[in-house]
């Protein structure tokens, strides 16, 4: 009997073992999809009942509007709750999901999902659109709504599907644990970097209502529903594209829908005095760049604002990760510009520690006059500039530093930095070359706090006219 | 539903061993493991499920009449490989008619059924050893349906003789630690031979064999090496995880496979490549044809008319008799050459007891088998050859190391995975050549065993090539 029970403890200590080296397996090799799977992950590790306000749908609302706006501007905590190609039946799951740790005051859903026509999507949409839930009866539910009979048990276990990652893992893979503390930073929406140019057409010439399918309708239904049964006020939209023709109609019916249920429905399309948006804020005829949904979501934001009673919690300790994913959606613009006046500009959102290198001196003339006003603007004396051969300014909180004669010498979170014009002419981080002079003209280190590293390092030649370039 | 399969895991084995195991006695748990091989055989297909039951029967009711005239089990026995040639080759009969005589008729098409060609041969062997008096029929249909119908073997194999697994039906098993045990090492290292080996390899072989004209030298070289292993790993590691779902219920089933790339000679490949097959065609067909006993020329053609069958019975086409026929002649001549080759060695000074010797051996076994497997794999006669014109011609070494290998759906870090896989099957292969087999590492302690089973299943779950393909460029137009 003794033998029995032993032999049992150690067979369940083994399974135990196995089954938690199976879920850390998991975690690494699931696959890190910035829609679908990082939001969904992400909105776990969010502290619960932080969320007001739940952006839900497809890539045209992850993609579309900007948490990080919502934060600075209202101090409204959104997560864009989301996946790519997101049918509505996976909108549906991802609420329910989200509502086992979350009470938003509001969901607003972005209605592109009801342009979904087919039974099932593609097996790539459908793993990533339900690759990132927990194991549970509602990510079961999810998956026989997903997918054909014979992928469930694949796509419930995810593992099978993504197994075969091993030759790609990154760094990144292995911050998908409990403890790792970095998705509570992510607040799901994502950011394209990058202009096109784009005629926009007359969304009021498009007057065709399309006709939604079954499967996309019941599950709309549900969630009107659900929001409804929670007292969750439910807002759809339609954000912003160029392709009318696809989406117009799915618009008009949802205008339609709207209004039969008594629900809001803002159509941005037909909303451009109020966004501002024109066809240079697009990244591709279909999504907005990171413009494009800062200007869409100073728009949304005041309509949540007017629209339902939402703290303002910028200042608030509990919600500090929404700063730090502001930030980080800034440091992706800011490495993205390429325009001398637009970097400028982005640097005075300000939360950065800008080292400004003055490299030789040349005729007080423009466009070096106008440049030397742009940069009095982020702190760097215009008059100190311009009498300058050489030197290095420091600007920004929580940096301490030192000009001399033959340069400057600071630390920053610890780390020492030293401006060296004689011998290295160069910058050191704790004694390593970051960057050695080029050329006559500036140069901007752009040291960011969130990171705790050198974000971009950008060059304002003399011999470029000023212009803003990169080595 | 297969051994790898999340149903055959997470429904069928834990509801057929716990109703076997609720069983009392011998008959109650026959009737459960009867019940589940049908579910078992019927989620394959289920209107075969009939053919199966039709030759349980045609074998039950030959055993139980043959009794009055002997010459029933032989009728049944016909009756059985009637079955077998209908299903399996009347496709091919005809087709040959038809390229013989240039008459152009509709082919029927004829599916195979799921596992006939064993649970044919499996029956025939009872009816057969009826016949030569080395067995009592069976009276219980539970006992002998589940002789027939045993989920483990009915697909694939191992091919029981009535002889050796009948008793074991007919006495109640136990349920111990020790077969638990078993069990899970054993179908483990089934698993990772059929996952992490043969299926990997699959992704190059069953592309390089389809487009294998565009290739040439050293990367179809390469390909027949890898197919060489694939086959191995695939029917031995099914063979392994069969005898190991045996073990839990109770069942002893003889090895299946005896590390054949290690044999010095096709003859003793044969010994040790699908032990049960060759077996049965060696009691079955070659003894009854007069083996060696009727001279040296009875023996060739004896020996030729195995192989030839033998081919057919792996498959119906003219590749399959091709490769038959390819080892019967390595039989012969073997056999024939074999004073000449040993008095060269003795004129050479040659010592044939050196391991060097036995080592030079296995690399020509291992390389004569591994041809013949080109035409075995190949879809007909016709493309066999001209794959062995293509790489035979233009070899140029470079290509193995030029990245070229990994344009066949096996990326560098999985050729990695799959050297150190194979490098370990060959280890193992040694160890059990010098008599080191499972139970040594069943008699460590639980730790030691624990953890070999756990590296085993993670290894498996990682590298193993199963389940949907994920690939990162599926989702590059999959983003929005």
């Amino acid at each position: 009997m003794k033998k029995i029970l032993r032999r049992s403890l150690a067979l369940l200590l083994i399974v135990i073992f196995t089954l938690g080296s199976v879920w850390a397996l998991d975690r690494v090799l699931l696959i890190k999809r910035y829609d679908g799977v990082q939001p969904m992950e992400s909105f776990y590790a969010q502290e619960p009942g932080t969320v007001d306000v739940l952006l839900m749908g497809n890539s045209h609302m992850g993609v579309h509007v900007d948490t990080a706006t919502l934060w600075q501007e209202y101090g409204i905590s959104a997560f864009a709750l989301w996946g790519g190609v997101q049918p509505m039946w996976n909108t549906y799951h991802f609420l329910v999901e989200a509502l086992k740790y979350q009470q938003p005051k509001a969901v607003v859903l972005e209605i592109g999902g009801l342009s979904v026509e087919d039974e099932y999507s593609d097996e790539a949409t459908q793993l990533k659109n339900v690759a990132g839930m927990h194991l549970s009866l509602n990510k079961l539910e999810a998956v026989k709504a997903t997918a054909p009979r014979e992928r469930w048990a694949s796509l419930l276990l995810g593992l099978p599907l993504y197994h075969q990652r091993y030759s790609e893992l990154t760094e990144e893979d292995f911050q998908y644990f409990p403890w790792s503390g970095e998705l509570i930073n992510n607040k799901g929406s994502y950011a394209l970097y990058g202009h096109g140019d784009f005629d926009m057409e007359d969304p009021w010439a498009i007057e065709t209502t399309a006709e939604i399918s079954e499967k996309s309708l019941d599950y709309f239904m549900r969630i009107v529903s659900l929001c409804r049964e929670q007292g969750i006020r439910l807002i759809l939209v339609k954000t912003p594209t160029v392709d009318l023709e696809k989406y117009q109609p799915y618009s008009n019916a949802a205008a339609r829908l709207a209004e039969e249920l008594g629900l809001d429905f803002y159509d941005f399309n037909k909303m451009a005095e109020e966004t501002g948006i024109e066809g240079g804020d697009f990244y591709f005829d279909t999504h907005l760049n990171l413009c494009g949904s800062r200007k869409l979501s100073l728009c949304l934001g005041q309509i949540l604002l007017d629209s339902l009673e939402l703290d303002d919690h910028r200042g608030d300790g509990a919600y500090s990760s929404w700063d730090i994913n502001a930030e980080s959606i800034d440091d992706g613009y800011l490495l993205d510009i390429t325009r001398a006046e637009d970097y400028l500009e982005e640097l005075k959102r300000g939360g950065r520690a800008l080292l400004l290198i003055k490299n030789g001196d040349w005729e007080k003339r423009e466009p070096y006059l106008s440049f030397a006003k742009e940069l009095d603007a982020l702190g760097v004396s215009e008059e100190e500039l311009l009498s300058e051969d050489s030197g290095a300014w420091l600007i920004g909180d929580g940096a301490a530093g030192k000009t001399g004669a033959m340069g400057l010498s600071f630390t920053i979170d610890g780390k020492s930095f030293a401006v060296n014009f004689e011998g290295l002419s160069a910058v050191t981080e704790n004694g390593s070359i970051v960057y050695s002079f080029r050329d006559l003209g500036m140069t901007l280190l752009v040291y960011d706090y969130n990171c705790g590293k050198i974000l971009d390092i950008v060059d304002f030649l003399h011999t470029d006219g000023f212009e803003l370039s990169r080595n | 539903m297969s051994f790898v399969n999340l149903q055959f895991w997470a429904l069928f084995l834990p509801l057929s061993f716990l109703a076997y195991a609720l069983m009392r006695s011998a008959k109650g748990q026959n009737a459960v493991l009867l019940l589940a091989s049908l579910v078992f055989y019927a989620s394959y297909d289920l209107k075969y499920l009939l053919l199966l039951v039709f030759c349980t029967a045609l074998g039950y009711l030959g055993g139980r009449l043959g009794g009055r005239d002997r010459r029933i089990y032989i009728a049944a026995a016909l009756g059985e490989l009637l079955v077998l040639l209908v299903f399996k080759y009347t496709g091919f009969a005809l087709g040959s008619i038809q390229s013989l005589t240039g008459l152009n008729f509709s082919l029927p098409e004829i599916l195979l059924p799921v596992g006939l060609s064993f649970y044919v041969f499996q029956s025939c062997s009872y009816l057969f050893d009826l016949y030569n008096n080395k067995l009592e029929p069976e009276r219980d249909i539970i006992s002998y349906g589940l002789f027939v119908c045993f989920f483990p073997t009915v697909v694939s194999g191992p091919i029981q003789k009535g002889r050796e697994l009948l008793p074991q039906i007919r006495e109640k098993r136990k349920l111990s630690y020790e077969n638990f045990s078993f069990f899970i090492l054993v179908f483990l290292w089934g698993a990772f031979l059929k996952l992490v080996i043969a299926d990997r390899l699959a992704l190059m072989t069953d592309r390089l064999f389809v487009e294998y004209y565009n290739y040439s030298g050293a990367i179809l070289m390469v390909n027949s090496l890898a197919y060489t292993f694939q086959i191995y790993a695939d029917f031995a590691g099914y063979s392994y995880m069969a005898i190991a779902v045996s073990r839990l219920f109770g069942f002893t089933l003889k090895d299946n496979f005896r590390q054949p790339y290690l044999a010095t000679d096709i003859r003793d490949f044969w010994r040790r490549w699908h032990i049960s097959l060759t077996g049965w065609f060696t009691e079955y067909l070659y003894f009854p044809l007069g083996g060696s006993r009727k001279g040296t020329a009875r023996r060739y053609v004896n020996i030729f008319i195995v192989f030839l069958v033998s081919g057919l019975w792996h498959g119906a086409a003219w590749s399959f008799v091709f490769w038959g026929a390819l080892h019967g002649f390595y039989q012969v001549f073997g056999h024939i050459t074999r004073p000449w080759r040993n008095h060269i060695y003795d004129r050479l000074g040659i010592d044939r007891s050196k391991s060097a010797f036995r080592l030079g051996q296995r690399f020509v076994t291992f390389s004569l088998v591994s041809f013949a497997w080109i035409f075995f794999r190949s879809e007909n006669l016709t493309k066999a050859l001209v794959y062995c014109r293509n790489m035979l011609r233009g070899f140029a070494p470079w290509t193995l190391f030029d990245g070229s290998l990994t344009a066949f759906g096996i990326g560098g870090a999985d050729w990695a995975i799959l050297l150190f896989a194979l490098a370990l099957l060959g280890i193992v292969s040694a160890l059990r050549e010098k008599g080191y087999d499972s139970g040594c590492i069943l008699r460590q302690g639980m730790a030691a065993r624990a953890l070999l089973c756990w590296a085993l299943f993670m290894v498996i779950l990682v590298f193993g090539a199963y389940g949907g393909e994920y690939s990162a460029s599926a989702f590059i137009y999959a983003g929005f």
